[in-house]
């Protein structure tokens, strides 16, 4: 056995999942407090000594499987299934329907595997997946389970969400199943980094997929707190001035007059307005959502915020982000903002003149400006005067670019231009980074 | 230091945690059973209201142990969790030995003694004569320096103090930490530990959680409840429901005498499950619930 669980955590560690000595010398020390014959107890055993976050549990569960005994295989014994290899994929497809009304989740995962074999034949990996799903076909499933005759409304409305998450589960199914068909037939390494990603952190804006957003708009809002109070400490510690003598002997009264409790002076520190130009085009949308969205959730560190969002106009949203809660109020700027004059395509110099025309009185000495964007201006006029005056004006001018320094004046991208008159430009691609920059700001 | 263990088998755990009212399954008591048996710390993940900080109390119920808990949060240092010297009554001891003829090293060895010592948590848990639970909830909240301080602590069970010396636990604390995932642990402590990640339970085991906690809840209501919580979990909501949540509403249903839920009653009843009014709105729409004339 113990030379099992060596190549199990050879494979893990090749998976990616780090399984130090230190924890396979702890797993083999459960195996002998466990019962070898439940395989539930065997399993979540092991994982408590080898797993250190749910994205390893997910690997673990999957190798696990392949190593030792694979789910459903107790149920198999008792009633044994009638034989799926015989069914064509239409009668498939009505056994999934069935099996997703009545919510069986055993028999879920063997039709799945079932369909998985009837298409291996052709596809495999990702291409899989993909031709699983087309094959199922979820709008139409849904379609087919959401009608259910003799219901109330309400009682429809529940079913409906019930149908979605049922068919969220055959989903997750379909993965697991080939992932696993994935390590067999190409090894651990190669599966590693499709469920190992990186940290929602580090993970570069652009590679951010439509699904996580979520995540990384939830991320963001935990990042926001976590910053807020950090930096309020920072602030206060910040503030402490010189001793004061006065404050220190009354404080002394209570101790019999041993000085014992030094008191300080408050320094008074005014906290930087900020305004904020975002360039909203695609191909950097990403980036500035989740930036105004920390911004905004920073709301009491920074009171005293106007943001501008172009694309080859500009255009104010100082209001609408400050009426509502800033995750929904961010769409809704990008909605009414008037960003667009000519084609839509970014034009940097026609913003910043624009900027330049009706906002400038913003910009006081006491301002610090953000700029984010990539520059990349559609070979048109930069306009970099614009960003001259505005540094004489601000305190300060910041621009952050999601793009990798490596790019930066390749192509259209005219930094080199616009930083001459920035005091700093900050690579920001990933959330570490922006919060690193923003702490610094505060 | 002895190490008595407390549990003899998994099954004894999910038997004895169901007399306190805990329905665990199991994975989570196979979890507790080898934290319990290798005497190490149990780390548990997982999104808030699932039942982390309910696994360790029920535990030390079902042990018949103490518990010590010890709340995490931004700043919390060693002499709020550890010890901190009196220094109030120190000084007052110094006083009163003013114009007396004495030693320093004797006034030293007087004043650091035991009676001066304040005691927080973590040492009231080492220095227990009968064994304890000691919990460390939302260890996520505190800084890095303060989980690499917690690390002598949770691998030899023994603090040291500098006047007085190291003192090691005089029996084993069952020790758990929970995290709310906001940053990442460091893999030191991590290593420590065993983990176990809590997530929402399955249908069937959130109904049996609900009807344990509340027994007055008719069955079919019971499972009407938890079909909705489940749909309702699934949309992106700024907090989904959690068990706690669910055993609320659950409360909820029964003081009102509802015998069904319709949508009326969700739609009166629904700010009991939902925190946010976004989170309401968003959900209300979803069921296609009349417009609420407290909700404006």
């Amino acid at each position: 056995m113990l030379e099992r669980l060596q190549s199990f955590g050879q494979k893990l560690r090749e998976a990616g999942v780090p399984v130090s000595n230190h924890e396979m010398l702890v797993a083999s020390q459960t195996l002998q407090h466990l019962d070898w014959t439940d395989r539930e107890q065997f399993k979540w055993g092991l994982a408590s000594a080898m797993c250190r976050s749910p994205g390893h549990l997910e690997v673990f569960s999957t190798l696990f499987d392949l190593f030792f005994a694979p789910e459903g295989l107790e149920l198999d014994l008792d009633t044994a299934p009638p034989d799926l290899s015989e069914l064509d994929e239409v009668e498939l497809i009505e056994q999934i329907i069935k099996a997703l009304r009545e919510g069986r989740d055993g028999e879920l995962r063997r039709l799945a595997r079932a369909v998985l074999d009837t298409l291996s034949k052709e596809a495999s990996g990702g291409f899989l997946l993909y031709r699983a799903l087309r094959t199922l076909d979820m709008d139409r499933l849904l379609q087919r389970l959401a009608e259910r005759e003799g219901v109330d409304e309400f009682e429809q409305n529940i079913w409906k969400m019930e149908v979605q998450s049922r068919l969220e589960r055959l989903r997750r199914i379909l993965e697991q199943e080939v992932r696993k068909r994935m390590v067999e037939e190409r090894g651990a390494e190669d599966v590693a980094d499709r469920i190992l990603r990186v940290p929602l952190e580090e993970r570069d804006f652009a590679t951010i997929t439509s699904d996580e957003v979520a995540d990384v708009r939830r991320s963001v809002v935990s990042l926001a707190r976590r910053l807020a109070t950090r930096l309020a400490k920072l602030r206060k510690r910040g503030a402490r001035g010189r001793l004061d003598m006065r404050k220190t002997l009354r404080k002394s009264l209570s101790a019999g007059g041993a000085l014992t409790d030094p008191q300080f002076k408050v320094k008074s520190r005014s906290r930087p307005d900020i305004i904020l130009l975002c360039d909203v085009s695609g191909s950097v949308a990403a980036f500035t959502r989740f930036t105004l969205l920390l911004v905004a959730c920073l709301q009491v560190q920074f009171p005293r915020i106007r943001s501008f969002l172009f694309i080859d106009t500009t255009d104010e949203v100082t209001d609408t982000l400050k009426s509502t809660d800033p995750a929904d109020a961010i769409p809704k700027a990008l909605q009414i903002a008037n960003v667009i004059w000519l084609d839509g395509h970014s034009d940097y110099g026609h913003s910043f003149k624009n900027f330049h025309e009706n906002y400038i009185e913003a910009v006081t000495d006491r301002a610090h400006v953000i700029i984010l964007g990539d520059a990349r201006s559609n070979y048109r006029n930069p306009e970099a005067w614009v960003l001259k005056d505005v540094r004489e004006r601000a305190k300060r001018v910041w621009w952050l670019n999601p793009e990798a320094p490596q790019h930066w004046d390749t192509g259209d991208s005219v930094m080199s231009a616009y930083a001459e008159h920035c005091d700093a430009v900050h690579e920001c691609r990933n959330l570490k980074q922006l919060a690193s920059f923003i702490e610094r700001l505060a | 230091m002895n190490a008595p263990t407390q549990f003899s088998s998994v099954k004894e755990v999910l038997a004895r945690l169901r007399e306190t009212n805990y329905i665990a399954d199991t994975r989570v008591a196979t979890a507790v059973y080898i934290a319990d048996r290798l005497g190490k710390p149990l780390l548990m993940e997982g999104p808030a209201g699932v039942g982390k900080t309910e696994l360790a109390k029920c535990v030390a119920a079902s042990t018949g142990t103490e518990l010590v808990r010890l709340q995490c949060y931004e700043g919390l240092d060693e002499a709020r969790a550890l010890y901190e010297w009196n220094y109030r009554k120190q000084l007052l001891r110094i006083q009163a030995d003013e114009g007396r003829e004495h030693h320093w090293e004797e006034i030293e060895d007087s004043i650091f003694a035991e009676p001066f010592l304040l005691e927080r948590p973590l040492l009231k848990a080492i220095r227990s004569p009968k064994p304890v639970t000691l919990l460390i909830d939302e260890i996520d909240r505190t800084e890095f320096e303060f989980e690499a301080f917690l690390l002598e602590l949770l691998s030899e069970f023994q603090v040291t103090i500098p006047e007085l010396g190291t003192i090691a636990a005089r029996t084993q604390p069952i020790v758990f930490l929970t995290s709310n995932a906001t940053r990442e642990l460091s893999e030191a402590l991590k290593r420590r530990c065993m983990y176990l990640f809590l997530d929402y339970p399955e249908a069937e085991r959130e109904r049996d959680i609900i009807l344990t906690r509340v027994p007055e809840l008719p069955e079919a209501l019971a499972e009407q409840l938890v079909r909705l919580i489940r749909s309702i979990r699934q949309l992106e909501l700024k907090k989904r429901p959690s068990i706690s949540e669910s055993i609320d509403w659950a409360r909820t249903l029964v003081e009102l005498g509802v015998e069904t839920i319709d949508e009326n009653v969700t739609q009166e009843t629904l700010n009991v499950v939902l925190k946010y009014r976004q989170d309401l709105e968003r959900v209300s729409q979803q069921l296609k619930l009349p417009p609420s004339p407290h909700h404006n």
